[in-house]
């Protein structure tokens, strides 16, 4: 079992990462901190006995999670507004009525600043599957155990899904790390 | 994984190497308010792992731990106790007598209501 200590400086290793991978995968800032700040406290409340060696996938895992619920409430959240707008005699009063989506800071952007456009781009495109294997062994740098371990499937569908994902970015972004 | 690619190009690995270590950099570029964000989630989420212990403390949660506790003490006893669970065995005798002593305190009970009419019906006499 770690100590708060340990606790502190794994966080402290991952958080950035963890907002930057929420951040291409849900595209929104403010929604991608409350998803790491939701992860951490999961994280710091349910798994903080388990041995430290186990945190990262753990965290990875419950990063994933969050970002798929992320994605189901957005998509019945869209499907209910985009009914009442077909259904609507007057869509103007309903925009009107709709509270918009979460403020959009642009100081901060939705977008990492040292990162070319065309690869976030590509990035955000790509299958959640695909996102997650890609994020987790290329930029985390996780094995392909710890990856399966995370996303919570085989190591066969890990190789695929990373495969699929670095195939599906060359082909995006053509020739743009090809020189 | 065969890779298609000319010889000249990078492979599959060393390209998204290179894609990683762009994301790796703009990691380390976030803007500050954001850091100073996650740095207070963090502060938070450590609080909260050394917070089980005192949650535990809270004293709904002992009184309702003790009840379960005393309850399932006195099922325990009970269970462990033949005389509390058995019923008593009592012969033909036992239930006659029983029987008998209900019709006495019947018969006490008629004769004094008899007795408390006739003082009503002369209450000068006696």
């Amino acid at each position: 079992m770690g100590s708060p200590a340990e606790l502190n400086q794994f966080l402290a290793s991952v958080e950035k990462r963890a907002y930057a991978m929420a951040l291409v995968a849900v595209k929104n800032s403010d929604d991608a901190l409350d998803i790491v700040q939701d992860v951490m406290l999961a994280l710091a409340k349910k798994y903080a006995h388990k041995p430290v060696h186990e945190w990262p996938p753990l965290f990875y895992r419950i990063l994933g999670n969050r970002i798929t619920d992320h994605h189901r409430s957005s998509s019945l959240r869209n499907r209910l507004f985009g009914w009442f707008d077909n259904a609507s005699e007057n869509p103007n009063t309903l925009i009107e009525q709709t509270r918009g989506p979460r403020s959009h800071n642009p100081d901060r952007g939705h977008m990492l600043a040292t990162v070319s456009a065309q690869l976030q781009q590509a990035l955000s495109g790509l299958p959640h599957r695909q996102q997650q294997a890609f994020m987790l062994r290329a930029w985390e740098g996780l094995d392909v155990k710890a990856t399966a371990k995370a996303m919570g499937c085989s190591t066969g569908s890990v190789k695929t899904h990373y495969s699929r994902a670095v195939h599906a970015l060359r082909d995006m972004l053509d020739d743009h790390y090809d020189d | 994984m065969t890779e298609s690619k000319p010889p000249n190009q990078p492979s599959d690995g060393e390209w998204a190497e290179k894609a990683a270590a762009q994301l790796r950099d703009a990691e380390q570029h976030l803007p500050s308010d954001v850091q100073l964000q996650l740095q207070s989630a963090r502060r938070a989420a450590v609080e909260a792992a050394e917070q089980p212990e005192r949650r535990a403390a809270k004293p709904w949660l002992t009184l309702g731990a003790g009840g379960l506790l005393a309850a399932a003490a006195t099922v325990l006893v009970l269970l462990s106790s033949p005389e509390m669970m058995e019923m008593p065995d009592l012969d033909e005798q036992e239930l006659a007598a029983a029987q008998e002593v209900e019709l006495l305190e019947d018969l006490e009970f008629v004769a004094w209501m008899l007795a408390m009419e006739e003082t009503d019906e002369n209450p000068n006499q006696g």
